[in-house]
């Protein structure tokens, strides 16, 4: 029996050890199926990755409540049409003005509608940096476009004017201001830090590859203007006239339009860089050197070493030109 | 008889100040409003009063929540000169209902006429006149009678209106002597043409003695145009 029970509490110990190896796992291992779609919280937003998988069609959809990501892939492997999605969101539309109903009492100028209130602003587009040390990567599209500002509300209509016998008829209440449009969100910054892994087999430049989508969000468009409220209809009224018994009484005006509201700004472009890791390519290089003379570098005298640094220096300098070519061949 | 006739008509004349009559809606609050008015002439329930003048006229209406009162002043006519009076009432309506009753009391200048009124120079009371009207939609009904400074004339009216037209038939009881001009009925119809402007035509239709019987009373039954301009006075 007391064997028994020690087995079960040390089933359960191991039991809930892998399955905390397997949540540690999985923090570090981010697969995305085929076509499947997968939302990173915000917690992953300053993430290093010891693996990142995403099969063709995959969409990673970042959670937009933290506005800058930072992403480190030590190991990618990118398939067909991946998209990373990071849109800022479409402002919220303002909210119409009420419109005074019916009529006003005798005699009284009608209400003026209530003015619609502004659009929210749109979401700025995420701000990305992704590196990516890349074992296959066939096309990515990354979209942190800027949401579009919400619609202005509508400006309430105006309350029509008050009749009566005994006094002119009374003009209608004017009509509510529409609302501004809410600014259009920025496009978020995208900086793609990219090196290949040995094994991949990539070479040159990857502009061709990724495509990235960061405009601005349009500004929303106006509120439109509330109507003015009706004047009171002229009427004849029995009382005494030069010409009889009946009387007429004027009408009151119409009231004035309220304004419409202006269009929203639009947002800014956010900007896009993409450049070959050097640091990370000089590092490989060498270990790669290292890993294929382990033995001279045991030998090596000061002068040797010096000569090493010499042809880090050189070969860092070939390195950076060849990423300024590849830039202008994008 | 001469007499008697030429007094009915000269009660006509004083009549004149029985014009009126508010049907009014019954408003929510205090209101004052004024208006003045010109006219080629004076129109007085199908009678042209001022043989040709044109006339001056004015009101001052002080209301609040149904009730009204208030003063109209004109040039008057050719027998009595200027007339001013004095009028409250009351008047609201239900649904498509309305209703108002309302008493007059008129005032002339140059009230020297001993007739069959107790009219007097300036002096009030003397000839006052009671207006009730019904009214249902845009149709209405008024009934008037003097109450003060004779007796027996009667005056009924029939109106309807539609947008900027309106048409009333009146019918004048004038309880006159025999021989004289006892009733007589007219037909007026207007057109608002604007705010300001307002055209009226007037015809007697009817009258108890024969349109050329001056000794009977007969009244003029030519037609009768009228244009008037008002002008609200913003208080």
């Amino acid at each position: 029996m007391k064997y028994h029970r020690m087995f079960v509490r040390l089933f359960i110990a191991t039991f809930g050890l892998c399955l905390l190896a397997a949540n540690a796992w999985s923090l570090e291992r981010l697969h995305v199926a085929a076509g499947e779609t997968h939302t990173l919280g915000a917690e992953y937003a300053d993430w290093v990755f010891d693996e990142l998988v995403l099969d063709d069609g995959a969409t990673l959809v970042l959670d937009g409540s933290a506005p800058r990501w930072s992403i480190e892939a030590r190991r990618a492997s990118i398939g067909k049409n991946v998209s990373i999605v990071g849109v800022g969101l479409t402002g919220s539309a303002g909210a119409s003005g009420a419109s005074a109903e019916g009529q006003a009492k005798d005699c009284r100028r009608g209400q003026s509608g209530a003015n619609g209130t502004h659009g929210k602003p749109g979401g700025d587009g995420l701000s990305l940096a992704l590196t990516l040390s890349l074992e296959k990567l066939d096309s990515l599209a990354i979209d942190v476009r800027g949401g579009a500002g919400g619609i202005g509300g509508d400006g309430g209509n105006g309350q029509a004017g008050g009749a009566a016998d005994k006094c002119p008829g009374a003009s209608g209440g004017d009509g509510g201001d529409g609302g501004d449009g809410g600014d259009g969100g920025n496009g978020g910054n995208v900086r793609v830090y990219y090196s290949f892994l040995p094994e991949s087999g990539l070479q040159g430049g990857i502009g061709k590859r990724v495509s990235t989508k960061n405009t601005a969000g349009a500004g929303g468009g106006p509120g439109e203007a509330g109507a003015g409220g009706k004047g009171a209809p002229g009427h004849y009224v029995n009382m005494r006239t030069l010409a009889g018994n009946k009387k007429w009484i004027p009408g009151g005006e119409e009231g004035e339009s309220g304004r419409p509201g202006k269009v929203g700004r639009s947002g800014v472009k956010g900007q896009y860089v993409l450049e070959r890791d050097l640091n990370r390519r000089l590092d490989e290089l060498l270990l790669q050197q290292k890993m294929a003379a382990p033995k001279a570098a045991a030998t090596q005298s000061p002068a040797s070493n010096s000569e090493d640094n010499n042809l880090e220096k050189t070969l860092l300098e070939i390195l950076k030109r060849l990423d300024a070519l590849e830039k202008r061949g994008r | 008889m001469l007499l008697k006739k030429a007094n009915l008509v000269r009660m006509g004349v004083a009549a004149a100040a029985l014009t009126g009559g508010i049907a009014v809606a019954t408003p929510a609050m205090a209101e004052v409003s004024a208006s003045v008015a010109v006219a080629n002439m004076y129109l007085w329930r199908g009678i042209d009063l001022g043989d040709g003048s044109a006339a001056v006229s004015g009101d001052l209406v002080y209301s609040n929540s149904g009730a009204y009162g208030g003063i109209w002043v004109s040039s008057g006519d050719d027998s009595l000169g200027n007339e001013y009076d004095y009028f409250v009432g009351y008047g609201g309506e239900a649904g498509d209902f309305s209703y108002d009753l309302s008493l007059w009391n008129y005032n002339y200048s140059d009230a020297d006429w001993n007739g069959n009124f107790n009219t007097s120079n300036d002096s009030t009371g003397d000839l006052s006149e009671i207006i009730l009207t019904l009214g249902y939609g845009a149709f209405s009904f008024s009934y008037y009678d003097n109450v003060a400074g004779g007796s027996g004339y009667e005056y009924f009216t029939l109106s309807g209106t539609y947008d900027k037209f309106s048409a009333t038939v009146g019918y004048h009881d004038f309880n006159a002597d025999p021989g004289g001009n006892d009733d007589m009925t007219h037909l007026n119809i207007s057109y608002a043409f604007n705010d300001n402007v307002t055209f009226t035509a007037s015809k007697v239709i009817d009258q108890d003695c024969d349109k050329n019987d001056a000794v009977c009373g007969a009244i003029d039954e030519d037609l009768n145009f009228v244009v008037s301009y008002s002008l609200p006075i913003e208080m």
